[in-house]
């Protein structure tokens, strides 16, 4: 953007010439995201100021009423900054001890526990607060009844239902990101750089305050903002965790300002824009930091990172990685499907008891949820056929082609990342609705939105992969005599197939699990898996809640198998 | 070694002409190391004197980085004893092994592990700081190191704004300034490119030569280990093949293996004619018989019974004309006369084959032309077959 605005010449000549160097790789991609992400940031900018009608879809007249209004309500705003910054702390911890495990130690089992470790992430926060609620709530929980039949005590072990309950269950279900980022970087670090320091006289404590931890610093940092961001844009946990305890963060507080009758839109924007300013701060934040360290690009070239052996360490370690894979996966897959077996509400182990019932109702009887399912579906290949295709082409334009505005391309596209994705989603909303076209109330709808917000993510998936093909490959393949055509068909696509399949399946299990992006554009008609199982949670009964969260769980898991396969036959070539 | 013997060695490295010392500074002996189960270095042994500077040559996967780490402590061996300093800093046998970073000693490394979150002077100021010594002397140490590769304008400089001849500059700096007691380099010279290298080699030979501090420098750069050591160990598959001073190793190949590895051998085989004790020792190749340096025992002959020699290119001498009664010289036809610029090589029929000679450019035979070869039965060295 800098580089559009930065000229400040009105030269019509200039303008031209700036034309003529950009190709319709860069200009088409730029009005896409103009429209699809600009406009609705516009339309929340100005109905935050609108102060006439609430229910105007573009405001008449303007005012800071409606953050005057919001000073009354702070505590939405503090209670936002402490559960998104007590859990990206949380997440970030555990996502260093973790990727160091795994990549840094010589500990057994490490693929294995590779593999498990990714899995709480897709399976989302919406199947962990469910699960956390039917684990922790005080009274009912499966956990606290069975430490009160073990010790006979009176009073529950945990209250999931508390802010320290929902840091909790947010942290353990984002960390798999923070160990994908950081244990990249540390994949990536020259371990000549802690063997020198080791040689110069540091011991094992020093050599990682002073060299590992430094380096490691741009890794780490990026990880905590993009957990951040993510986190103040969480929906899932908060509501289903902190409404009973009458906590309020941003994002329940826009649903509920969304839900109330009359609905209350110009204060919800409001809480929007003020989230997006919190954000752009952390984005400065963490540039300003990072100002004088530009050397991430020495980790350009793979090196096979020394391993240490942690003798006495290694069960502690050993103990912290089972318990976190307890605590994310085992427990609230195991709790749901007992959960989805019950004929009542209550939990019961006894086999006989038990009843597949709830898995024909929410596949088969009931058309809201049997429609649920197949929506996500479909979005969820569609998103990942559109979102792949656009992401590879704007990777494609970005890295290979000699097109002006590459750069602003590749800023553009990250952007979305930069919005928690519910409040994107209700200035998205707000577009649909004022289009003259009728998209409103369909799939298609859904399906932009989703493309939007997870562009960033194809784009660094796409991007990657792009880059590891050599272009003398394809260089290669014109000079032995095959023209365009063959030469994507006989070397190209090969090439980038492993890599666009991995990331097709991870942009599918993503959007078969998203609901703050869908929550304001589902509804009848349009129901998907997300936003039902919220909407059912509400009404429908534990057991029956639950066989529709582990339908979605066995969705991703089937999803997580093929990714494990795709990579699997990738390393194996 | 006494304790005051030690003391009196370490001073004497800080005068103007140190004696160099016989005893040995660094002492490994029966050293194994193993990649899980796969043995990289097979019982090793071998000594640098104080002040010596010492190669380990061989091609990749020979073992000797491997040796170098495990002086180092980067990796632990299997077998054997490391002695420094007269401290025993390794030994599988007494169960003893020093952490690295108490060994003292410094590295270069191939990728030069410049830190890059630090500035020049950071870099260099770190094995000093971590010995705990006063800033006001890190800071006259540091920039006497940085002055001595010509880097003091670069102190305030971020770590990462540097060139790769600077970063290596730079590491050599940071391996002088922490008053190690040896320095170990692990290939740094190989991310330079040619013309640098030669630069960075005759400065490297310059610094060993002023600090006259105990180096052990890996490469597989036989020219780097030629120009820069005192002494030269030629590793193969974990082993020793060959240990001597460069010029030695260079005219007195053991093997085949070392013959081809150091400088242009032409490998030439055939059978030893028997003669009587005493006798020089003749080798029949072809229609060619060649009279081959004196030598106590015939070498390993190959499986098929004949043995084998190595005539360097060099030693090989080309002639217009010659006295017909000279050993060792056969009328022979310049088949190829390929131009390197610095040297010429010619390949060479003759009656036991095709040799390739090296002349020189103002000294130039036409192809096809017939010449007379020559070959001093010294340069003709019987050595161990594969």
């Amino acid at each position: 953007m800098a580089e559009a605005a930065g000229g400040g010449s009105s030269s019509l000549a200039w303008l031209r010439g700036i034309a003529r160097g950009v190709s319709p790789g860069v200009w088409l991609p730029l009005a896409f995201l103009a429209a699809g992400l600009g406009y609705p940031l516009f339309l929340l900018v100005t109905n935050a100021f609108n102060v006439g009608d609430p229910q105007a879809l573009l405001p008449v007249e303007y005012g800071v009423a409606n953050f005057r209004e919001l000073f009354d309500h702070l505590d939405w705003i503090g209670n936002t900054l402490l559960v998104s910054i007590s859990a990206t702390i949380l997440a970030t911890v555990i996502g260093i001890v973790l990727a160091w495990v795994l990549h840094r130690t010589t500990l057994p089992g490490q693929r294995m526990f590779e593999i498990l470790i990714a899995i709480p992430y897709p399976l989302g926060p919406l199947v962990g607060a469910l699960a956390w609620s039917a684990l922790g709530s005080p009274r009912d929980g499966l956990l606290n009844q069975l430490y009160m039949s073990l010790t006979g005590s009176q009073e529950p072990l945990i209250n999931i239902y508390s802010v320290p309950g929902i840091i909790f269950v947010m942290a353990i279900f984002e960390a798999p990101v923070a160990v994908l980022m950081i244990g990249a970087a540390m994949q990536h670090m020259d371990s000549a750089l802690e063997e020198s320091s080791t040689v110069f006289g540091a011991g094992k404590l020093q050599t990682a305050f002073r060299v590992t931890l430094p380096l490691m610093l741009p890794a780490i940092l990026s990880a905590a903002l993009f957990l951040f961001t993510s986190m103040m844009g969480a929906f899932a946990i908060p509501t289903m965790l902190g409404t009973n305890a009458r906590f309020y963060v941003a994002t329940t507080a826009i649903f509920v300002l969304f839900q109330s009758y009359p609905p209350n839109y110009p204060l919800a924007a409001a809480i929007g824009v003020v989230l997006i300013v919190i954000t752009a701060l952390a984005v400065w934040l963490y540039s300003r930091v990072l100002k004088n360290r530009t050397h991430s690009i020495i980790f350009g070239r793979s090196y096979r990172p020394r391993r240490l052996n942690v003798r006495g360490w290694g069960p502690f370690l050993l103990a912290f990685e089972c318990l976190y894979v307890l605590v994310s996966l085992v427990l609230p897959l195991g709790v749901l499907a007992l959960a989805s077996l019950q004929k009542t509400g209550d939990l019961s182990w006894i086999p006989t008891n038990w009843t597949l019932s709830n898995f024909h109702y929410v596949l088969i009887d009931f058309p809201t949820t049997r429609e649920a399912i197949g929506n996500s579906l479909l979005l969820g290949v569609g998103t990942g056929t559109v979102g792949i295709a656009l992401a590879t082409a704007i990777a494609w334009t970005v890295h290979r082609s000699q097109s002006s505005g590459r750069r602003l391309l590749e800023q553009a596209t990250m952007l979305p990342q930069a919005f928690p994705r519910l409040i994107f989603a209700f200035g998205f909303m707000w577009m649909v609705m004022s289009l003259p076209i009728h998209l409103y109330g369909t799939l298609y709808a859904v399906l932009l939105a989703y493309i939007i917000v997870f562009l960033p993510l194809a784009y660094r998936g796409m991007s990657g992969v792009v880059v590891q093909i050599d272009r003398s490959l394809e260089e290669a393949a014109r000079v032995s005599g095959a023209n365009w055509r063959r030469m994507m068909r006989t070397v190209t696509l090969p090439l980038l197939r492993a890599g666009l399949l991995a990331n097709w399946v991870l942009l599918f299990m993503i959007s078969v699990r998203e609901v703050s992006a869908s929550l304001f554009l589902s509804g009848p008609g349009t129901q998907v898996l997300g936003p039902a199982i919220f909407s059912f949670w509400d009404s429908g009964g534990l057991q029956r809640v639950s066989a529709l969260a582990v339908v979605q769980a066995v969705i991703i898991l089937i999803a997580v198998v093929v990714v494990r396969r795709l990579a699997g036959s990738k390393a194996a070539e | 070694m006494s304790r005051v013997a030690v003391e009196n060695n370490i001073a004497s490295r800080h005068l103007q002409t140190p004696a160099k010392a016989e005893r040995s500074f660094i002492e490994v002996s029966g050293l194994t190391a193993a990649y899980q189960a796969k043995v990289v270095v097979r019982d090793v042994s071998f000594s640098v004197a104080a002040g010596e500077h010492l190669s380990l040559l061989g091609p990749s996967g020979c073992g000797k980085s491997t040796t170098l780490r495990c002086i180092a402590g980067l990796e632990t061996p299997v077998e054997g004893e490391i002695v420094i300093d007269s401290e025993v800093v390794f030994s599988s046998r007494r169960r003893v092994n020093i952490p690295t970073e108490k060994r003292r000693l410094s590295m270069v490394f191939q990728s030069y592990a410049i830190w890059p979150h630090m500035t020049v002077f950071e870099n260099v100021a770190y094995g000093l700081r971590t010995q705990g010594v006063r800033d006001a002397e890190v800071q006259n140490e540091v920039l006497r190191a940085l002055q001595m590769v010509g880097m003091e304008e670069f102190a305030h400089r971020s770590a990462t704004a540097l060139s790769g001849g600077q970063q290596q500059r730079v590491a050599l700096a940071r391996s002088y300034a922490c008053r190690p007691k040896a320095i170990l380099l692990d290939e740094p010279l190989s991310n330079l490119d040619a013309r640098l290298r030669t630069r960075m080699r005759e400065e490297m030979r310059e610094l060993q030569r002023q600090f006259q501090l105990s180096t052990i420098y890996v490469t597989h750069d036989q020219e780097e280990a030629m120009a820069m050591s005192d002494r030269v160990i030629v590793m193969r598959d974990g082993r020793i093949e060959q240990e001597g001073p460069p010029l030695e190793i260079y005219d007195h190949p053991r093997s085949r293996f070392v013959a081809d590895f150091i400088g242009a051998a032409n490998i030439v085989s055939g059978r030893v004619r028997q003669q009587g004790t005493g006798q020089p020792i003749i080798l029949d190749v072809e229609h060619a018989a060649i009279e081959c340096a004196p030598c106590a025992d015939l070498p390993r002959p190959h499986a098929d019974g004949s043995y084998t020699v190595a005539i360097r290119a060099v030693y090989a001498e080309l002639r217009r004309h010659t006295d017909p009664t000279t050993p060792n010289c056969w009328p022979a036809t310049i088949e190829r006369r390929i131009l390197l610029g610095d040297i010429v090589t010619y390949v060479v029929r003759w009656p036991g084959g095709k040799l390739r000679v090296h002349g020189f450019p103002n000294n130039l035979f036409d192809e096809g032309a017939a010449v007379h070869l020559h070959v001093p039965s010294i340069r003709a060295i019987l050595v161990d077959a594969d």
